[in-house]
């Protein structure tokens, strides 16, 4: 993605964060694709049709556009496909709304490891309380 | 098609995860494999001849170590309220989370659902936050994901819900 628009290429500088840019959507007031690149999983935004709105292409995106919010927003380790974690960043300028797509496989599988150990216990904890 | 985001909404190890598959793929797991993040599905409801899909965002369990952040139920449409009464503490996670939604989103429409109805005899009610959410609530439905009983209908609840208000 090195012909990202500028806003991407800002947006990254500022990360603090080494998770990769795997995809972006920027859309208009009406929800039709202004520009677009990359993947996840299933969905290959660079073939998308701007013919049809974003949403119609993409339907996980259903109530997060427009993303009209002061600051950045992040949903993070989403996953469509079993281990396919990323995280989703929103936010818009005077361009458009943005979506960008952050790959977070390997660290989502770690966390979901550990996370998995601690409920373990604590699930086994929480019924013993109960007596069942 | 009308297109809905319906947030799965409960404590860990409810049985979120199982209701979802359960109801898209038809499958049922006796393993309990913890949910990080959300999981997205879809899956398309037919309700009076009008096809609705449904975006299903099971999102992780409020547990010791977190809760549920606002930025995941943006833009939800409704939601599912999960409680396991087998395990009195999901009664309040629950009443936690419908306030988060409250304070975040004002009202939406959920649908409450018991879960485990396999195992009623271990369940033990904590009847002032039941009847505070159920009174709140377009349905209450008790439900086991390991049976198949009652899941359908949550969804269906729903689906009714939005094509009445479209």
């Amino acid at each position: 993605m090195n012909t990202a628009p500028e806003t991407v290429v800002t947006y990254l500088d500022e990360l603090d964060s080494s998770c990769e840019l795997t995809g972006y959507l920027c859309v208009n007031d009406d929800g039709y694709i202004l520009f677009n690149a990359g993947k996840i999983g299933e969905f290959n935004f660079t073939e998308l049709d701007k013919n049809k709105s974003a949403i119609a292409s993409v339907p996980f995106l259903e109530g997060l556009l427009p993303a009209n919010s002061d600051s950045t927003i992040v949903i993070g380790n989403v996953h469509i496909d079993d281990n396919n974690y990323f995280d989703i960043h929103l936010l818009n300028n005077d361009v458009g709304y943005w979506v960008l797509f952050f790959d977070t496989a390997l660290s989502g599988i770690q966390l979901q490891e550990e996370q998995q150990v601690r409920l373990d216990v604590d699930f086994i904890n929480d019924k013993r309380k109960t007596g069942s | 098609m009308l297109q809905k985001k319906i947030c799965m909404l409960g404590s860990f190890a409810v049985g979120k995860t199982s209701l979802v598959r359960r109801y898209v793929d038809s499958i049922f797991s006796e393993n309990y494999v913890t949910t990080i993040g959300v999981k997205i599905d879809k899956k398309v409801l037919s309700v009076n001849n009008t096809d609705l899909g449904l975006i299903l965002w099971d999102v992780y369990g409020e547990d010791n170590h977190q809760s549920v952040l606002p930025s995941y139920l943006r833009g939800m449409a409704a939601y599912i309220l999960v409680i396991d009464p087998s395990r009195p503490a999901t009664f309040v996670s629950a009443k936690k989370l419908h306030t988060l939604v409250l304070d975040t989103l004002g009202e939406k429409p959920f649908v409450l659902v018991l879960n485990k109805s396999d195992i009623k005899s271990e369940w033990k009610m904590d009847e002032d936050i039941f009847s505070e959410l159920s009174g709140a609530a377009i349905a209450t439905i008790e439900t086991s994901a390991k049976t198949d009983t009652g899941v359908d209908e949550v969804f269906q609840t729903l689906g009714i819900c939005f094509t009445k208000a479209a």
